[in-house]
């Protein structure tokens, strides 16, 4: 591929910010960033290139990607936001022409009922061929990839550190294999840049700008998660949220989005019939379950989400049986239990 | 002449005859202690003059005094000396000689009128006694209250100096009493406490009556005011009785330890220890100036150990509690000597899933940063984390759980019902593995595991069934084993049903990332 990028496009990326655009133009008119780095116009940018060319030498040695908003490979739906990044990072392949795209976010506290969902998402959306963008963080992003790396299908986290900075460092064997597996890590900041918290706002209009429509799994009222859906619905992208219990505070922000035109998915399959995509899958049928396995199922069916003690008496019986059913059914993969919490798992 | 009283000396749990000598011959009038004594055993002769005189009897006077204490070699400490010593010096003084005298063993501290002041923590001195096949001991007569329960041996009361000095040279007759195994009563008390307090719980109620029943490890997660602590303060009244060894065992640890801790309780109840999180290494593992104390670990020896908000103890001493955990004792080495104590007991670990406590509570707002979580949970490390069989995971309540019927109907088990179901597994475990030298199935390794948890068809299907869907680790296989034998055990059962291990996995350790 031809590299279509110097060292003074990497310090114009850098500091570029919201008006990226604008500045741009200007450095067009003037026959390029070199013109617009020896000129004097944004006095307040510093002029040390010096630290380009050395982090170029390391890109080059490392085997980084870099894609400049000039270039073919550039996603193209992430051109036509308003502050796209004049550059992007990245580690493995960037999302082809014309593959659909879907973006997957939510808490990084997720419930377990959260952290079910954005896998279960993310694993419908990866067996039909959907990329699935997201944050890489812990929680319900880690979950999304996961879900979708299982399925087979491909993935994209974009990070608020540079790409070669894995963040959390905990998430380093999913790092790897985001990008083993045909997907790609990507980033707007330069190689080697610690995540410094005020990244995040900015990695977060790429997720959802690369996106052509966002799921948000779980959102407090006030997070980071309820910022990217409002920079979706500023960028023209269809926001769908997931439905939780009213009084679960996890899902304060989702249930907000809802009330103000999010569409809300009431089933896995949602997504795809959303999206547009025919159902490819033939439904599998559920494992077989005796009679009280039913039973049990039907109450944490009925309850959603259900504590030990409230399934127990709904299911009036003592509890030694009912464990040994419990665990039945968590082998056969219909329920889940997480912090004293059982869910269904289907 | 020269005279030889025996007395010992205690290391930790082990005891070193000494034997008294003292010359007393003509010269400068002096009195002098030798053989590495501590300061209190030198203070001791201030005490000998005085309770001499005060008896009515001839301190030697003009003359020159040596007592030595051999081996020389070893450090002496405590007051214990004092009517060894004084025996010798009379004996001594006056050329005695009493066949009976030379296997006695004798104990005790002089006060200055003349009195024997008790010898203090007589139980494991006598324990300690047995071992080295001592048969005769004479001790203060305060202490046979708890001399007389260690069987095998005689003792000799004494009230004071001229009492002893009479059996000594044969003026004065004392009846020999021999210790008893005693009817071990369990106390009656009222516990204010009981498990029916406890409302709902159900799981972690079945958690407790199998972690007791079979010696294993447990730990509760839960946010705050969801009952940790409640229902581990409940423990003690569901704790099986003890054994007579297990008794004196524990007996004696106590009576090692400091007399803070001492009561006539450990004698009827299995130690419950609840220690403060800014414990110190030495006082959790065992330790301090001179000869080192048993700590925390050893004092819940054949009982329970509850670590409340166990990540918030000192890293170091939750990592000093491995090896302990596995040997089921501990060594404290100095570079004079190393002392052993034993150390078996359940340890109770509670904690919170987050820093703030609040973490998927839906009625409540955490306020951790993911990293401050994972930072909190790293604090029990792997290898402690293996340390535990049980888990139970304890969620908080919801509006709806509190409000509704559940009040009313959730009374659930009492202590009682759940003492009887415990007291009938124990009952069962130690039928069973009468001749080996472990009594719990916690403590099933290895061959014996594949021994006593044998698995028939249907219940092996079971078994690899779980651990192949529940992504079990190899050592968690084992656990589940273990904690299966135990249930099998509360139900009477012989062999390991499909449903027993089915419950087991319930108490796995569940992967904290969820999916």
């Amino acid at each position: 591929m031809k590299q279509e990028y110097d060292v003074y496009d990497m310090w114009f990326s850098d500091h570029a910010g919201r008006r990226v655009r604008e500045l741009w133009e200007k450095a067009e008119k003037m026959g390029g960033t070199r013109f617009f780095y020896e000129s004097e116009l944004m006095p307040s940018w510093k002029r040390d290139i010096r630290k380009y060319e050395r982090a170029c030498e390391e890109i080059k040695k490392t085997g980084i990607g870099v894609c400049s908003i000039r270039d073919g490979d550039y996603p193209q739906i992430l051109k036509e936001i308003y502050d796209p990044p004049f550059l992007l990072y990245y580690k493995g392949e960037l999302p082809k022409k014309n593959v659909r795209i879907c973006g997957i976010v939510g808490s990084r506290k997720a419930t377990a009922y959260g952290r079910k969902m954005a896998y279960d998402f993310g694993k419908i959306l990866g067996e039909n061929g959907v990329w699935v963008v997201s944050g890489m963080a812990l929680g319900a992003d880690s979950c999304a990839h996961k879900g979708c790396l299982d399925a087979g299908g491909m993935t994209a986290a974009v990070l608020g550190s540079g790409v070669d900075v894995c963040t959390p460092s905990s998430n380093k064997k999913l790092f790897e294999e985001i990008i083993g597996s045909g997907g790609c890590v990507l980033s707007e900041f330069l190689p080697g840049t610690p995540g410094y918290a005020s990244n995040y706002p900015r990695r977060n209009r790429i997720i959802s700008g690369m996106s052509e429509n966002i799921i948000v799994t779980e959102a407090d009222e006030k997070s980071g998660t309820s910022v990217t859906a409002n920079m979706a619905l500023e960028q023209g992208r269809e926001v769908f949220a997931l439905p939780g219990n009213i009084t679960s505070i996890m899902s304060k922000g989702t249930k907000r989005l809802i009330k103000e035109g999010a569409v809300p998915l009431i089933s896995v399959d949602d997504i795809l019939l959303e999206m547009g995509i025919s159902v490819s899958k033939i439904k599998t049928k559920g494992p077989s379950l005796s009679e009280e396995e039913q039973k049990v199922l039907n109450i944490i069916e009925e309850a959603g989400e259900v504590s030990m003690d409230g399934l127990s008496l709904l299911y009036g019986k003592s509890s030694p049986e009912l464990y040994g059913i419990l665990t039945v059914l968590e082998i056969k993969g219909v329920i889940l239990k997480n912090n004293g919490k059982i869910i269904v798992a289907k | 002449m020269v005279s030889i009283i025996k007395s010992c000396t205690m290391y930790g749990m082990c005891a070193e005859i000494t034997n008294v000598e003292c010359d007393v011959s003509k010269g400068m009038p002096m009195l002098n202690i030798v053989g590495l004594p501590d300061a209190a055993v030198k203070e001791s002769r201030e005490r000998l003059r005085a309770a001499i005189k005060n008896s009515g009897l001839m301190f030697p006077m003009s003359k020159r005094i040596t007592i030595n204490l051999s081996p020389a070699g070893t450090k002496k400490e405590g007051t214990h000396l004092d009517l060894a010593m004084a025996l010798g010096l009379l004996v001594s003084a006056e050329d005695i000689y009493n066949e009976k005298i030379s296997e006695l063993i004798v104990l005790g501290e002089l006060s200055l009128n003349g009195r024997v002041n008790s010898a203090g923590r007589i139980a494991s001195v006598l324990m300690a006694l047995k071992k080295l096949n001592v048969r005769s001991v004479m001790i203060p007569k305060e202490d046979l209250k708890e001399a007389i329960i260690i069987e095998g041996i005689d003792i000799y009361p004494v009230k004071d100096l001229s009492e002893a000095y009479g059996f000594v040279s044969g003026t004065f007759h004392i009846d020999k009493v021999s210790g008893n195994r005693p009817e071990i009563i369990s106390k009656e008390e009222v516990n204010m406490e009981d498990f029916s307090d406890v409302k709902g719980r159900t799981e972690a109620k079945r958690a407790v009556e199998i972690c007791v029943s079979g010696f294993h490890n447990l730990l509760f997660t839960g946010p705050p005011g969801c009952g940790k602590s409640m229902i581990a303060k409940r423990i003690p009244t569901v704790m099986p009785e003890m054994g007579y060894e297990e008794m004196l065992e524990v007996m004696s640890i106590y009576s090692v330890s400091n007399a803070a801790t001492y009561s006539e309780d450990c004698r009827y109840r299995r130690p419950f220890r609840t220690p403060a999180t800014n414990i110190s290494h030495s006082a959790m593992i065992g330790g301090g100036s001179g000869i080192p104390k048993p700590g925390e670990i050893s004092l819940a020896h054949n009982g329970i150990l509850f670590l409340d908000e166990m990540p918030e103890f000192r890293r170091d001493v939750l990592e000093a509690l491995r090896q302990p955990l596995e040997d089921e004792k501990v060594s404290i080495s100095r570079s004079s000597w190393k002392i052993t104590y034993p150390c078996k007991f359940i340890m109770i670990g509670a904690r919170n899933p987050c820093p703030c406590g609040y973490l998927n509570d839906p009625m409540h707002r955490c306020s951790c940063t993911s990293m401050q979580i994972k930072r909190y949970n790293d604090r029990l490390s792997g290898p402690i984390m293996d340390r535990f069989d049980i888990f139970v995971d304890m969620a908080p309540e919801n509006d709806w759980e509190k409000t509704s019927v559940f009040d009313k109907e959730m009374v659930g088990r009492d202590s009682a019902g759940m003492r009887k179901n415990i007291d009938f597994a124990v009952n069962i475990q130690s039928e069973r593995y009468k001749k080996e030298n472990f009594k719990y199935n916690s403590q099933l390794k290895g061959r014996a595991l594949k021994k006593y948890c044998y698995l028939d068809g249907e219940s092996m299907e079971m078994y690899d069934m779980g651990c192949a869907a529940l992504k079990v680790s190899k050592r968690g296989a084992d656990k589940v084993l273990r904690v299966a034998r135990t249930i099998a055990d509360l139900e009477g059962e012989e062999s390991i049903k499909g449903v027993h291990l089915a419950e087991a996995f319930q108490f796995r350790r569940r992967d904290e990332a969820g999916i």
